[in-house]
């Protein structure tokens, strides 16, 4: 069984079809790109697997489950976890209070428990704590545990949102661009980041990019958007000498600058 | 850490010899007013400071504890001890009431939402004579006793209301630094990514309201021993902006802004005996200015300068 | 046949009171559709447009048509006094600041309304009688020369807004920078300038709503900035908040509906109809009748 299978999910606007009918298995342990030109829908599917928006017609299941009716909190207690295409980091707070806030459906101390400081209480709060410090010390930002992720440039402000999607112990990991705005250097290191999220961790990609660099690189399969439907689909080599979709994203000067390496 | 705490204490041990140093019965009313706002102030920084949900309406949740107390009080002779934390409870289902209808109101949208609640509440209280005797309001409710001792001095209603406070803001300060209150500041910052994190936002959100209700009818409560009558205009539309405008002045979602502002928005201008009216004018250019120069209130302007002297210092 | 007479009698009045709703509906709308900001203080801006409509009158060197102008001219000074001293400052502080605005016209209105109540105290005020008053009688309705005023004066107005949005160059640049605001400023388009005409536009026209309602219920006082203020607001949010045909509509329709239900209903609940449309609206029609998206890069 796929860990997402996503089934003829269709979003409508009002009178405008965001997405029509896309189809798509996720098997885990893979990375999995969904790529294709602005406005072909991409985000919006991510916001339907995770619940930010509801899924007009077709179904999206995550391990069995159903994802089309949950909340989003629920789903990703289920094991979903995201990163956005525009940072959503909690600006007013520390980074370590970022990632400390992503353990949040991993642990259960309720008002009671905060109020009275019960031993239980007290104990999950340190583990949170030196859990999300472990994760910071894993990615290398231990060092900026205390500042405000408003202050932090932009590179370590990526970084730092997956560190915090990681908080939330997920099966799948939702990337949304993450490597937008990235300069090659950076590029690399996020390449190497996935990589070691995947053998490392076990965890299971699904990545929003255009850096083709990067989705060619590290993908093992590729699904193609454009204008809402899936135009393609495949591993990254056939998915490169496709004709539709150099015509419709790639561009003939990459087939050719591909054909030439 | 321990320099905090025991700065804490010297302020507590300074607070409690304040009846002892001030006389004049004027200035030790003014006192424990001041302390009831800063309740209050705290109260309402809960839902908006912390959880960033906009509450233009907490007198209303004040004026419900009032009458909650006044009506076990004088109707059902129940011991304010009693009462009183019934008065809590009740201001928190009310709280409650209104954070269900409100959740997927933002901004401005909520604000005007919390503020038809207020006045629905005083439309009611002024409208319900049989229960509330309306706008002659409940006079005479008696003093709480513990014993044989009734707490009737001003003095004695000093050390009561102090108690409260430090309560609210020991357990105020409690939930901030915990699971629950991160959960609120992540609503507060971000509610779609806090969303994707996990929390259930809603349940926070109602959470908010009800918890800063609550602190909010303890208030009312208070309200209602001390001046031994309430009325539907005890608690009216302008005191709910003058209690938003105390931590939005002082610093929100700090534990010292909401008492800050409640001093310089409560006490100053009565302190300089300027005629009441004008006080409404004063809060309302205070927060104009205060937004127009440092949004974060008083307490982040500070925060701003030991900054900015901090890096100063590091450069050099 | 008479209760048919009645209905249309109530149609009429409620239009045009539904009219000038509307006048005060088009300063929340073009001020949200520039900056995505919703101005709390707008309400009070027409309570003092009223105001000064008042003393001017009260000099007795004005006729209702020159003073009606005067406040008009004078409130939209006050209105971009108001935006540059209280909002534009605010907004320096960039994106995690939008409370700070919110808080700030909320401080503006609090003065405002204190403002008026220390000035002028807390009763009411009548304006006099403004223009001769006059019923004509249509086919069995009855019209009075006020509300044929009102209704030429709102009309006149909408219509010339109208033409100025979509015909001056001020106009169009107004238009362009609510669709986009980074791209108007790529065009060379002073945003801060926009704002400013914004401002003085909204509150020029809910100085002649203060104004005609004055006249019209021979009423003015410092709190009538506050239930006039939500009527109009809800009438922004049913037409489509940033959407000026909709305001215009919007208003029009809260009119019709508040004094229908005043009539039929119950009288002493009239202000309560409104309140409950924003309500009906909130749940059921958020982004309202006309429908606006939001362009990128807002101020």
């Amino acid at each position: 069984m796929p860990l997402l299978d996503v089934n003829g999910i269709t979003k409508r606007f009002g009178g405008l079809v965001a997405v029509a009918e896309v189809s798509f298995q996720v098997e885990e342990g893979q990375i999995f790109a969904v790529i294709g030109p602005n406005g072909a829908g991409k985000t919006t599917i991510f916001n339907m697997l995770t619940g930010l928006t509801g899924i007009t017609e077709g179904a999206a299941a995550f391990a069995g489950q159903d994802l089309g009716r949950l909340p989003p909190h629920r789903i990703t207690a289920l094991g979903l976890g995201r990163t956005f295409q525009n940072i959503r980091l909690f600006g007013r707070m520390t980074v370590l209070d970022n990632v400390i806030v992503g353990f949040h459906c991993r642990t259960r101390t309720g008002l009671l428990g905060a109020l009275v400081q019960t031993g239980p209480a007290r104990r999950e709060w340190a583990e949170t704590r030196e859990r999300a410090l472990g994760l910071l010390r894993m990615f290398g930002l231990e060092g900026l545990k205390d500042e405000m992720t408003g202050n932090l440039p932009y590179g370590q402000q990526r970084g730092l949102e997956i560190v915090r999607a990681l908080a939330t112990d997920p099966r799948l990991l939702l990337l949304d661009e993450p490597a937008a705005g990235l300069n090659i250097a950076e590029t690399e290191v996020l390449m190497g980041h996935i990589s070691r999220l995947q053998s490392e961790f076990g965890k299971t990609i699904l990545l929003i990019e255009h850096d083709m660099k990067l989705v060619m690189g590290i993908s093992d399969r590729i699904v193609v958007l454009d204008h809402g439907r899936k135009i393609a689909e495949g591993e990254p080599a056939a998915i490169q000498a496709d004709d539709q979709v150099i015509e419709a994203y790639l561009g003939t000067g990459f087939k050719k600058a591909h054909a030439r390496g | 850490m321990k320099r905090r705490a025991l700065l804490l204490v010297f302020a507590v041990l300074v607070l409690s010899a304040l009846p002892f140093v001030v006389a004049d019965p004027y200035w030790l009313h003014l006192l424990i007013m001041s302390i009831m706002y800063m309740m209050l102030a705290a109260s309402v920084d809960i839902i908006y400071g912390y959880a960033g949900q906009l509450n233009l309406g907490q007198a209303a949740f004040a004026a419900i504890g009032a009458y909650v107390t006044a009506l076990l009080m004088l109707r059902l002779h129940i011991s304010y001890w009693v009462a009183m934390p019934l008065s809590g409870l009740g201001a928190a289902f009310f709280g409650l009431l209104l954070g269900f209808p409100t959740l997927r109101l933002r901004g401005l949208y909520l604000g005007i939402a919390t503020m038809g609640f207020s006045e629905i509440v005083r439309l009611v209280l002024l409208t319900w004579s049989s229960l509330t005797r309306g706008p002659m309001g409940l006079p005479g409710i008696p003093s709480p006793t513990i014993g044989s001792f009734a707490i009737e001095s001003k003095t004695a209603y000093y050390y009561l209301i102090l108690v409260y406070l430090l309560i609210t803001i020991f357990s105020i300060q409690r939930l901030v630094n915990s699971r629950v209150g991160r959960a609120w500041i992540a609503i507060r910052e971000d509610e779609t990514a806090a969303m994707a994190m996990g929390i259930d936002t809603a349940r926070y959100k109602v959470m908010a309201f009800s918890l800063g209700a609550f602190f909010a009818g303890i208030a009312g409560s208070f309200y209602a021993v001390y001046i031994s009558f309430v009325s539907p205009d005890a608690f009216k539309m302008m005191d709910s902006y003058l209690i938003f405008a105390m931590p939005a002045v002082g610093g929100m979602g700090t534990m010292l802004g909401p008492l800050i502002g409640a001093l310089i928005i409560y006490v100053l201008p009565e302190a300089t005996r300027v005629f009441s009216d004008y006080r409404m004018l004063w809060v309302g250019a205070l927060l104009v200015v205060v937004m127009v120069s440092e949004p974060r209130g008083v307490l982040g302007g500070v925060a701003s300068l030991i900054e900015r002297s901090r890096r100063a210092r590091q450069e050099s | 046949m008479a209760i048919l007479q009645q209905f249309a009698q109530q149609l009429i009045n409620g239009l045009v009171i539904g009219l000038i709703y509307s006048l005060i509906a088009l300063g929340y709308t073009m001020v949200f559709g520039i900056l995505g900001f919703i101005n709390f203080a707008h309400g009070d801006v027409y309570m003092i447009g009223a105001f000064l409509g008042l003393v001017l009158l009260g000099t007795g060197a004005f006729n209702f048509a020159a003073a009606m102008l005067g406040a008009m001219i004078l409130t939209a000074v006050v209105g971009v006094a108001i935006e540059l001293v209280c909002y534009r400052p605010v907004r320096r502080f960039g994106k995690g600041f939008e409370d700070a605005m919110l808080v700030s016209a909320i401080g503006v209105s609090i003065f405002l309304e204190t403002l008026a109540q220390v000035i002028w105290g807390t009763e009411t005020h009548p304006m006099g009688l403004v223009i001769p008053k006059v019923v004509y009688q249509v086919g069995g309705l009855y019209i009075s020369s006020l509300q044929v005023l009102i209704a030429l004066v709102s009309i006149g107005l909408m219509i010339v807004l109208h033409l100025f949005v979509t015909r001056t160059v001020t106009g169009t640049a107004m238009r362009a920078t609510a669709q986009n605001t980074m791209a108007a400023r790529l065009m060379g388009i002073s945003v801060n300038r926009i704002v400013a005409v914004t401002f003085a536009i909204g509150s020029f026209l809910a100085a002649a709503g203060g104004m005609l309602v004055g006249a019209y219920f021979d009423a003015v006082y410092p709190l009538m900035g506050w239930t006039a203020g939500i009527k109009a607001f809800t009438a922004a949010v049913l037409g489509g908040i940033g959407s000026i045909p909709g305001a215009m509509l919007a208003g029009v329709i809260i009119g019709i509906v508040e004094t229908l239900g005043a009539a039929y209903i119950s009288s002493a609940f009239r202000d309560g109809f409104a309140f409950i449309i924003l309500i009906l609206t909130l749940l059921f029609l958020p982004s309202g009748l006309f429908r606006v998206r939001r362009g990128e890069g807002k101020v």
